[in-house]
C-alpha cells in the first residue's frame, strides 16, 4: 500500500479496497438537493445525445418513471462509458460532462435500465439493482465489487420490423419507492421541469415569445432545440400569464474585459404587488438549464426583497461554470467575482427602479379603491386616494441605468394612464360621498323620530320626515306642557322666568330690536369649516331651548331669523331637524325625571 | 418491438396475472405491449412477437381458437403459449400449431415485476377489477397426488419478501394466491406488512388446516377474512382440522366462517386409491358436525380435455350427478352451509344418496 518515494518519505498509492463503498453514496443521494433532480440529469444526458424530441412518463400507477428520447442512442462501448462513474467523454462544452447523471435515479428506485439503440445499430440493454448498490454502498466493500454486483450484463434485444433504422435511450426507473410517490405528483413534475430543463415558452400565453427568443439568438445564447413531454403534455418554461407585466423587456448585457459573458431579459410587474409562482424571480441559465433557483439572484438584493421582477440571466461564457450539484457556480474562476459583481449592481438598479415604480404605479391603490367604493366604504376610499396623491407629490428620479431606461417611456405612459384612472375613481368618489350623505341626513331625521320619548311623540300628530322639515310642527308643545305641569306655572309665568334667567328685557324676532342676543352667523354650505358648523350646532340648541318658552313669532315665513334655515338643503334641514328633535327629546326626558318644583 | 399478449375467450374470474407481468416484462425491455381479450381487433397494432396465455386443460378450444385467428390475422410472427395447459400438455397444442413455441413453468424473468394493471383500464372484461394479486411464494411444500402445482412449480421458494412493493396503489384489495402460504418462510412478515398498511385482505387458495397454531390464528383473527378457506382432501386429516377449527374459534373466528373444499371423484390410479362416496360424506358430516361450511370440490384430472368428463371407479355418473344437484338446490352458491337442517340430514343419512335427496328430513 505504500512504499519508500524519491525523496525517501512514504507515499501512498491507492489500491482497489482503498476506496470504499460508501463514496458511492455521495453520488447517488448526497449530491443533489431534490429527487426531482433525477429528472434534469436524464434529460441532459438526452440533449447531450443530440435528441429534439423527450417523452418523460409515467406507467402502471407510477411504478416505473420513463425517459425516453430520439438521440443518436449508444453502441456497447458507449454504453460501457455511460455509467463510469467521474469519467466522461463530454468536454464542459456538453452539458452533463461529469459522468454521474446515469447514477441519480438510485435513490428512488428499485432498479435503473437502459435500453439503447443507434441507427442500424443494435439494441442493447442494461439494469442496475439499486437495492443493492443501496445496501452494499453502506458497507465497506470496495466501491468497484459493489458496482460491479449491482451492474448486470449488457443484454442484446430482438429488434422490431419497424424499428432498425430508429436510434434512441429509454431510461426507465423501476419499481419507484413507495416513500418517493408522493415527490413524482404531477404538478411536482410539471412545475420542476418547466422551470429547470430547457424548453420553449409558449407563443400561446406568452405574446412576446418570439421577440424574446430572436433576442437570445442574437446574442448566441446556447438553447437546446427541444421538445420535452410529460405524460403527453409539452412543457413550456413560464411565463403563464402576462397581463401583470409591463409588455417591454429590459435587455441588459454582462461584459467583462469585453466579452459579454452573460446577457439577460427581465420583466417588470405593473401591479406594485410581488409576482406569483411560477411566474416570479430571476434565475441564471445555461445551456437553457437553470443553475440553482431565484434565490441565487435574489440574494443580490440589499434590504427588502420586492419580487416585482421575472426573467432570465443566460450564461454565455464556458468559464463560468456551475457546480456538480448545480446548484451554485463553481468558485474557482477568476471571472465569477466580477460577473457576480455587475449582477448585484444591476440588481442595485432594479431596485432603484421599484423604488420609482412604487411611486408611479397605482395599480394597488386603483384597486383598492375601485373595491372601496363598490363596497361604499368611504373612508377607506378617502385614505387610498390621499395616498395616491401622497405617492404621486413625491419627487423620484428614475435610475439611470442605460438597460433600464428601455422601459422609461412604458413606465411613463401607464403611470399617467393609471393617474387618469385614480382621477375618474376621485369624482366617483365626490359624488359617491354627497349621495351618502344626503341619504344619511334623512336617516338620522328618521332614526331620531323613532327613537323619541313616547309621550311626546304622541302630542306631536302626524310627525314625520316630511313633517318634521316643516317646522311648524313645533316639538316644544309637549316640552311647555310638561313644565307647566311639573311647575304649576302659567305660560306666562315661564316666560318671565326665562328672560330673567337670560336677561333679555323682552324677546322678539326683530332684527332691530333689542333682544334677543343670540344671532345664527354665516351662510350654511356643505363644504363650510368645521368649527362654524359646530357653532351652528350650539346655535340650533340654543335656540331651540329659547324657542321652548317663548318664541312666539317663530312660524312667521319670512322672518330674518329663519332665513338660515330657508337657505339651507335638504340634507342641512334633515341634519338641524334632527338636532333639534334630539334636543328636544333630551330635555323632555330630564325634566320628565326631575322632581317637581314650585319657586 | 410490439408485443401482443392474448388471454383467450375461456371462463375465469382472474385476470391474467402472468400476462400482466410479461407486459412489465417487455416494457422494461423497451416495447410496446397491447393486451386483448379473445379475438379482437387490433385497430393499427401490428406486433412483432405474440404471447399467449393458458388455463386449465379442458378450456383449449377457446386457446386454439385464439391462435389460429391471430396466426391468419399476423402470419407468420413469433408466437409463444405459456400457462397450464401449454405446460401440462404441449404436444395437444403443437399437434395444431406446429410453429408455435411452448413455455412450460414458469417464466422466472418477469416474476420481480409488478403486474401491469394499468393495461386493464383499457380492457372491457376487466375495467372494474379492484385487487392486487400477490405469490409471496411459489410451489408447495406437500406432494398431494390430485395436484398439479408440484409438477409446474415445484418445490416451495420465496418469490417476495417486500409485499408493499407489489401493491398496485389503486387498489384497496389484496389477494394472496400462494399455494401453501403457511408454509412459506415470510408468513409472519407479509402478514404484519398486510396489517399495518390496512388494505381488505383475502386468501384465495386456502389454507393449510395442518399448519394452523395459536399465533397464526391470532393474526389471521385480526384480518376479518369474510371466509377462512381450508381443505380436507383425505379422512386422516380429521384430527388436524378439529384442531385448527377449534383453534380459530378460540381467537374469535365464527365457525360459519370457515370453509373447507372437499374434494371427490379422485382416483390415483399409481397406488389404485381414492375417495369414495362413503369418505365424502364422512368428511361432509364431520365438516358440518363442527359447525363450518363444506365447498366439495369434483376432482378433474390435470390434463383432461373435456371437464366432468372424468368419472373415479369408486363413483358413478349417477352419485356425481347428484352431489351437482345437491350443490345447486340444497346447498347455497355450491357449499353447504351448517344450517341445522342440512346437519340434521346429513347425519341421519345412510347413504350418500340419502344425504344428497332434494327430499326435506324426515323428522
Amino acid at each position: 500500500m505504500a512504499g519508500i518515494g524519491e525523496w525517501g518519505q512514504w507515499s501512498m498509492k491507492f489500491k482497489n479496497e482503498d476506496i470504499g463503498a460508501k463514496i458511492l453514496e455521495i453520488i447517488t443521494s448526497g449530491l443533489y438537493d431534490g429527487n426531482l433532480n433525477c429528472l434534469r440529469e436524464y434529460v441532459q444526458n438526452s440533449i447531450d445525445a443530440k435528441a429534439n424530441l423527450i417523452e418523460i412518463s409515467f406507467e402502471n400507477s407510477r411504478d416505473v418513471l420513463q425517459i425516453k428520447d430520439n438521440g443518436l442512442g449508444m453502441n456497447r462501448e458507449e454504453l460501457e462509458r455511460a455509467v463510469q462513474i467521474g469519467i466522461s467523454e463530454k468536454t464542459p462544452d456538453d452539458i452533463g460532462w461529469r459522468g454521474i447523471g446515469f447514477w441519480s435515479g438510485v435513490p428512488v428506485s428499485k432498479r435503473i435500465v437502459v435500453v439503447t439503440k443507434k441507427e442500424d445499430g443494435k439494441k442493447l440493454r442494461l439494469k442496475i439493482d439499486n437495492d443493492l448498490f443501496r445496501l452494499e454502498s453502506n458497507s465497506n466493500k470496495p466501491a468497484i465489487d459493489v458496482l460491479t454486483a449491482a451492474t448486470g450484463d449488457i443484454e442484446e434485444l430482438p429488434i422490431g420490423r419497424d424499428e432498425i433504422h430508429d436510434h434512441y435511450s429509454i431510461i426507465r426507473l423501476e419499481s419507484i419507492l413507495r416513500q418517493q410517490k408522493e415527490i413524482f405528483k404531477d404538478e411536482y413534475v410539471t412545475d420542476y421541469l418547466s422551470r429547470t430543463v430547457p424548453v420553449a415558452f409558449d407563443k400561446n400565453v406568452f405574446p412576446l415569445a418570439p421577440m424574446i427568443d430572436d433576442y437570445l439568438r442574437s446574442k448566441k445564447v446556447p438553447f437546446p432545440e427541444v421538445e420535452i413531454k410529460y405524460q403527453g403534455e409539452q412543457i413550456h418554461r413560464p411565463p403563464t400569464k402576462i397581463e401583470m407585466f409591463i409588455d417591454r423587456p429590459i435587455k441588459r448585457d454582462f461584459t467583462i474585459n469585453g466579452e459579454v459573458v452573460a446577457t439577460s431579459w427581465i420583466l417588470t410587474t405593473k401591479e406594485n404587488l410581488a409576482l406569483k409562482e411560477p411566474n416570479a424571480g430571476i434565475v441564471f441559465k445555461k445551456k437553457g438549464f437553470t443553475i440553482g433557483d431565484e434565490n441565487l439572484v435574489s440574494k443580490e438584493f440589499e434590504g427588502t426583497y420586492h419580487r416585482w421582477q421575472f426573467g432570465e440571466i443566460h450564461i454565455l461564457s464556458g468559464k463560468l461554470r456551475e457546480n456538480a450539484a448545480r446548484n451554485n457556480f463553481e468558485h474557482n474562476n477568476e471571472i465569477l467575482a466580477p460577473f457576480l459583481d455587475q449582477v448585484a449592481e444591476f440588481i442595485k438598479e432594479l431596485q432603484g427602479l421599484n423604488r420609482y415604480l412604487s411611486d408611479r404605479l397605482l395599480s394597488g391603490e386603483i384597486r383598492i379603491a375601485r373595491k372601496a367604493i363598490e363596497k361604499e366604504d368611504f373612508s377607506k376610499t378617502k385614505i387610498v386616494l390621499k395616498k395616491a396623491s401622497d405617492k404621486l407629490s413625491r419627487q423620484r428620479k428614475f435610475p439611470d441605468d442605460a438597460a433600464i431606461k428601455q422601459i422609461k417611456g412604458k413606465v411613463e405612459s401607464i403611470s399617467s394612464q393609471q393617474e387618469k384612472q385614480i382621477e375618474r375613481i376621485r369624482s366617483k368618489y365626490a359624488q359617491a360621498t354627497a349621495k351618502a350623505a344626503m341619504v344619511s341626513g334623512r336617516e338620522r331625521l328618521q332614526k331620531t323620530i323613532d327613537s323619541l320619548h313616547p309621550s311626546l311623540k304622541r302630542k306631536m300628530k302626524g310627525l314625520n320626515v316630511r313633517t318634521a322639515r316643516n317646522l311648524v310642527t313645533t316639538p316644544t308643545d309637549g316640552l311647555v306642557q310638561l313644565l307647566r305641569k311639573k311647575t304649576g306655572m302659567t305660560s306666562n309665568e315661564l316666560h318671565v322666568l326665562s328672560c330673567a334667567a337670560y336677561d333679555w328685557e323682552v324677546i322678539t324676532a326683530k332684527n332691530n330690536s333689542k333682544g334677543p342676543r343670540l344671532t345664527l352667523m354665516g351662510q350654511f354650505k356643505s363644504n363650510e369649516h368645521k368649527l362654524a358648523n359646530r357653532n351652528r350646532n350650539i346655535g340650533v340648541m340654543t335656540y331651540a331651548i329659547h324657542d321652548l318658552f317663548v318664541n312666539q313669532a317663530k312660524h312667521c315665513k319670512g322672518e330674518e331669523c329663519f332665513s338660515w334655515y330657508e337657505k339651507a338643503s335638504d340634507d342641512e334641514k334633515d341634519n338641524l331637524c334632527a338636532d333639534m328633535l334630539a334636543t328636544v327629546d333630551l330635555m323632555y326626558r330630564l325634566i320628565e325625571k326631575s322632581q317637581s318644583y314650585k319657586p | 418491438m410490439r408485443v401482443l399478449l392474448v388471454e383467450p375467450d375461456y371462463y375465469t374470474r382472474y385476470p391474467p396475472l402472468g400476462l400482466l407481468k410479461l407486459a412489465s416484462y417487455h416494457r422494461s425491455r423497451g416495447s410496446e405491449v397491447r393486451l386483448v381479450h379473445g379475438c379482437e381487433d387490433l385497430y393499427q397494432f401490428e406486433p412483432d412477437k405474440i404471447e399467449v396465455t393458458t388455463l386449465f386443460t379442458y378450456a383449449w378450444r377457446p386457446v386454439h381458437e385464439a391462435i389460429d385467428f391471430f396466426q391468419k390475422k399476423c402470419g407468420d410472427v413469433d408466437m409463444r403459449a405459456g400457462g397450464i395447459y401449454s405446460s401440462l400438455l404441449p404436444h395437444h397444442l403443437k399437434s395444431i400449431f406446429p410453429n408455435i413455441n411452448v413455455h412450460k413453468g414458469l417464466f422466472n424473468e418477469a416474476e420481480m415485476y409488478l403486474p401491469a394493471y394499468d393495461l386493464l383500464d383499457d380492457s372491457k372484461k376487466w375495467r372494474d377489477w379492484d385487487t392486487s394479486i400477490i405469490f409471496t411464494s411459489r410451489g408447495c411444500i406437500r406432494r398431494c397426488p390430485f395436484c398439479v402445482v408440484p409438477r409446474i412449480e415445484g418445490k416451495l421458494k420465496t418469490v417476495i419478501t417486500d409485499v408493499q412493493q407489489y401493491l398496485y396503489p389503486d387498489y384497496k384489495k389484496v389477494t394472496i394466491w400462494d399455494n401453501n402460504f403457511l408454509a412459506s418462510a415470510n408468513w409472519k412478515k407479509i402478514l404484519n406488512d398486510l396489517r399495518d398498511i390496512g388494505l381488505i385482505v383475502d386468501f384465495n387458495q386456502g389454507l393449510d388446516a395442518r399448519l394452523i397454531d395459536e399465533e397464526k390464528a391470532a393474526m389471521l383473527a385480526d384480518f376479518k377474512l369474510p371466509m377462512i378457506r381450508m381443505a380436507y382432501d383425505t379422512p386422516d386429516q380429521k384430527q388436524s382440522i378439529e384442531k385448527a377449527v377449534e383453534i380459530l374459534s378460540d381467537q374469535g373466528i365464527r365457525r360459519r366462517n370457515m370453509s373447507f373444499y372437499v374434494l371427490f371423484n379422485f382416483f390415483d390410479p399409481k397406488g389404485g386409491s381414492g375417495d369414495t362416496p362413503i369418505s365424502f360424506l364422512d368428511r361432509i358430516r364431520s365438516i358440518a358436525d363442527l359447525g363450518c361450511v363444506s365447498y366439495p370440490m369434483r376432482y378433474e384430472p390435470p390434463d383432461s380435455l373435456e371437464k366432468n368428463y372424468f368419472i373415479s371407479p369408486f363413483w358413478t355418473p349417477e352419485q356425481l350427478e347428484l352431489v351437482a344437484r345437491a350443490r345447486r338446490v340444497i346447498g347455497f352458491g355450491g357449499a353447504f352451509p351448517p344450517y341445522e337442517g342440512l346437519v340434521r340430514k346429513f347425519d341421519s343419512a345412510p347413504s350418500l344418496e340419502d344425504a344428497m335427496s332434494l327430499r326435506s328430513v324426515a323428522v
